[in-house]
């Protein structure tokens, strides 16, 4: 054998080595902190895949309503997911989730958090110079899907800011 | 036997250490050139599309906080990456720097698109997978060892795919004990629970599907269907050290993504794509098609005689 060819055998076998090592390292690793951030905020690009795991029971979730535009009020008011009147752009799930954050994090006097979520929810749902309430729903699935039954209470109103051009 | 070969056959996964490299290793290379072929389709459908949206600080998520501060430049320069990379990657899939733009491209592309509020997961394998595959060997003189590094790679690649849906099995197993502890009225064994997450998901939605529709008012039509969808998804893992279980599996978590389409309206095509790609293709399964006199393609064996043994 050349030494160019042992050279060459020997650095590919240190290679293969710290690949042996890196592969399974990094599989282990991303399961244990997906496993450890179940339930929390993800740390992109990890995931806990912790997807449809907690079957709903009675569950209080945020929503948005429109109450008006500009000094016109609208009655009764446009929720976001019923897209009727004001609100007809397409339902996105990404918005849902930014709204039930934002609305939880006003119910946990998170006013910062709630100030970085505004911005990106009154961009994603609201018209110019609207008025809105986030209000607080507690129900069943099933029997608020199959018969409407709910409870709501106020939990903030704003009016959305005006847009940066 | 050389080092390198010492090496290899200790990293070496023991489901394909009996393999035959030098048939296989046509067939993974064949593989990698699909997974970028795809990942510039992907490219093209994803980048090009609502163009309007533009970053905002507190919410760019790590690997785009460069881009918040640069509106739309910002945000048209990574679509230009995601595309560029995957092409570069599809033309020369060989050579590494063409990989590891398309992971760069593909990384921040999807941290430009969750972005906004809420993390979604239909193409966070394919990032995890360009990472992956920056790691392939180039060809070296010692084409044995290299093809053992260029298997184990792609091997690796499949494994955490099929990880990720054992840690969505595994969630679901960790949640249901606490609600069964908990004295929840629903949980995972309750014939409800696929009829309560479909009713959560449509009330997000505000609107349902006539599958969906079915399963909230027949729950048990759910409770057939949720139970066998979690083994599924469990026994994943487990399934990357059986290769000759790799196409069944991959067609299951195929079909899983679509009863959940039809279900619940959530499209995982990216997930659905990489699936076909990874684990139907898996080139440590039989394969389908085998060259004129080659033995063991799985549609061989269909067509010939059944061996009802002695």
């Amino acid at each position: 054998m050349t030494d160019a060819t042992q050279n060459s055998t020997a650095s590919s076998g240190k290679r293969a080595r710290l690949l042996g090592l890196f592969l399974p390292a990094f599989l282990l690793c991303y399961f244990v902190v997906g496993v450890a951030r179940m339930g929390k905020t993800e740390f992109y690009p990890i995931g806990s895949w912790a997807m449809f795991s907690t079957v709903p029971n009675e569950v209080t979730t945020y929503r948005l309503r429109v109450t008006g535009i500009g000094v016109q009020p609208i009655a009764p008011p446009a929720y976001y997911g019923s897209q009727q009147g004001v609100l007809t752009a397409p339902v996105k799930i990404s918005t849902v989730f930014a709204i039930r954050r934002l609305g939880s994090a006003l119910d946990r006097h998170e006013t910062q958090l709630a100030e970085q979520l505004r911005p990106v929810v009154e961009r994603a749902v609201l018209p110019e110079g609207a008025t809105y309430d986030i209000v607080a729903q507690r129900y069943w699935p099933i029997e608020k899907w199959l018969h409407n039954r709910y409870s709501e209470t106020l939990v903030a109103s704003f009016r959305a800011e005006p847009r940066r051009k | 036997m050389n080092r390198a070969n010492a090496h290899s056959r200790f990293i070496r996964p023991r489901s394909i250490a009996g393999l035959d490299v030098t048939a296989i290793l046509p067939r993974a290379q064949r593989v990698v050139r699909l997974y970028y072929a795809v990942l510039f389709v992907l490219s093209l459908l994803q980048a090009l599309g609502s163009l309007d949206r533009s970053l905002s600080p507190g919410n760019a998520l790590w690997p785009v906080a460069w881009a918040a501060h640069l509106g739309i430049t910002g945000v048209l320069f990574i679509r230009a990456l995601f595309i560029a990379g995957a092409l570069a990657a599809m033309l020369k899939p060989e050579q590494r720097w063409a990989r590891l733009l398309a992971f760069v491209g593909c990384l921040e592309f999807n941290a430009f698109s969750n972005s906004f509020g809420k993390i979604n997961h239909s193409s966070h394998l394919w990032v995890v997978t360009a990472l992956l595959l920056v790691f392939l060997p180039k060809a070296s003189r010692d084409r044995r060892a290299s093809g053992h590094e260029y298997l184990t790679v792609v091997w690796y690649c499949q494994a955490f795919v099929l990880l990720t849906y054992s840690m969505a099995g595994f969630a679901k197993v960790v949640q249901a004990v606490g609600q069964w502890r908990g004295g929840d009225r629903y949980w995972l064994l309750s014939p409800e629970a696929l009829s309560a997450h479909v009713a959560s998901h449509f009330i997000d939605m505000d609107h349902g599907t006539t599958a969906g529709n079915a399963i909230i008012t027949h729950p048990w039509l759910g409770f057939a269907v949720f139970l066998p969808a979690v083994c599924l998804e469990l026994g994943a893992f487990g399934v990357s050290f059986v290769p000759r279980l790799h196409r069944i599996w991959g067609v299951g978590l195929i079909l899983l993504h679509a009863g959940i389409l039809s279900v619940m309206g959530l499209n995982f095509y990216p997930a659905m794509l990489l699936l076909a790609v990874l684990i139907c293709g898996s080139p440590f399964a039989a394969p389908l098609f085998a060259a004129r006199g080659e033995p063991g393609s799985v549609f061989q064996k269909l067509s010939s005689p059944i061996d009802l043994g002695r």
